[in-house]
């Protein structure tokens, strides 16, 4: 059996971590091939030009997929980070990766986390492969 | 490892087996034990019609099941309706019989179709068990 491609996107909280949980409970180290996605996100464009430093956030962007490569030692992962807006680069990279899942940890907090539910949101609409939404 | 136990709600439409062909293709026999349930949407309706409204329903959401249960030959599937409001009846039934996932398949469908994907909705909001909506 050929190994399931997994795409999960992290928001460098916690709780999304969470769906690592998931995969480790449900699949073995033989089972799938992971691919960590880090979107890094310009949220208000009007403070693009004070605020936004492209290697400040990669360096964001290595540490949460540093750690969260850490929670699934032993697996075969890759990592990624990408700039633009989460839904769209979550949903074109599961399409054009050839993924056969997305795992997400959903979100019921407000304030910033409710943004990150929204992207779930939107990701459970419009993807074409499967997508498990993992309860905080 | 102890078997997933694996809830997967039905609504009578080809569409909803894409989440059988789901289970199939990514847990074996020996991995996933099923439980298929059809929520039967309960209506207010006179009196009279009740009775012989309901026996109808029941035949009809048996042989639902009774032919999804074909489709996962060689799992332990077990068949349950209940009357209800679907999603609170879904998310209950997962949360009271201890299951890992829910496997729903979306509809981008407009019409009838457009209330089961609300359903599905309303399921990955409200679920503290984790849920894997699968495209149609």
């Amino acid at each position: 059996m050929p190994k399931l491609k997994i795409l999960v996107p992290l928001d460098g909280t916690e709780k999304s971590l969470h769906s690592l949980v998931w995969l480790k409970k449900f699949f073995g180290k033989e089972d799938v091939e992971v691919t960590l996605i880090h979107v890094v996100e310009a949220l208000f464009p009007g403070q693009l030009e004070y605020d936004y430093n492209p290697e400040n956030a990669e360096g964001i962007s290595s540490q949460v997929l540093d750690a969260a490569a850490k929670e699934i030692e032993g697996y075969n992962v890759k990592k990624l980070s990408v700039h633009g807006s989460a839904p769209d680069v979550i949903l074109k990279q599961a399409k054009e990766g050839g993924f056969d899942m997305i795992i997400m940890t959903k979100s019921s907090v407000k304030g910033i986390a409710r943004i990150i539910g929204s992207v779930t949101t939107k990701v459970v609409r419009d993807s074409e492969v499967s997508v498990t939404i993992v309860p905080e | 490892m102890a078997k997933i136990k694996v809830l997967i709600p039905l609504d009578g439409s080809e569409k909803s087996m894409h989440s059988i062909a789901w289970i199939k293709k990514y847990f074996g026999k020996e991995a996933a034990e099923v439980t298929l349930l059809n929520v039967i949407v309960t209506f207010l309706s006179s009196e009279i019609s009740v009775e012989k409204n309901i026996k109808a329903e029941e035949k009809e959401s048996a042989e639902l099941l009774d032919k999804a249960a074909k489709e996962l030959e060689g799992y332990v599937v077990e068949k349950k309706f209940i009357y209800g409001f679907a999603p609170d009846a879904i998310t209950d039934a997962a949360k009271e019989g201890g299951f890992d996932m829910i496997v729903m398949t979306r509809s981008t469908v407009t019409g009838f179709a457009r209330i089961i994907g609300s359903v599905t909705n309303k399921v990955v909001r409200n679920s503290e068990v984790s849920v894997v909506v699968v495209p149609d």
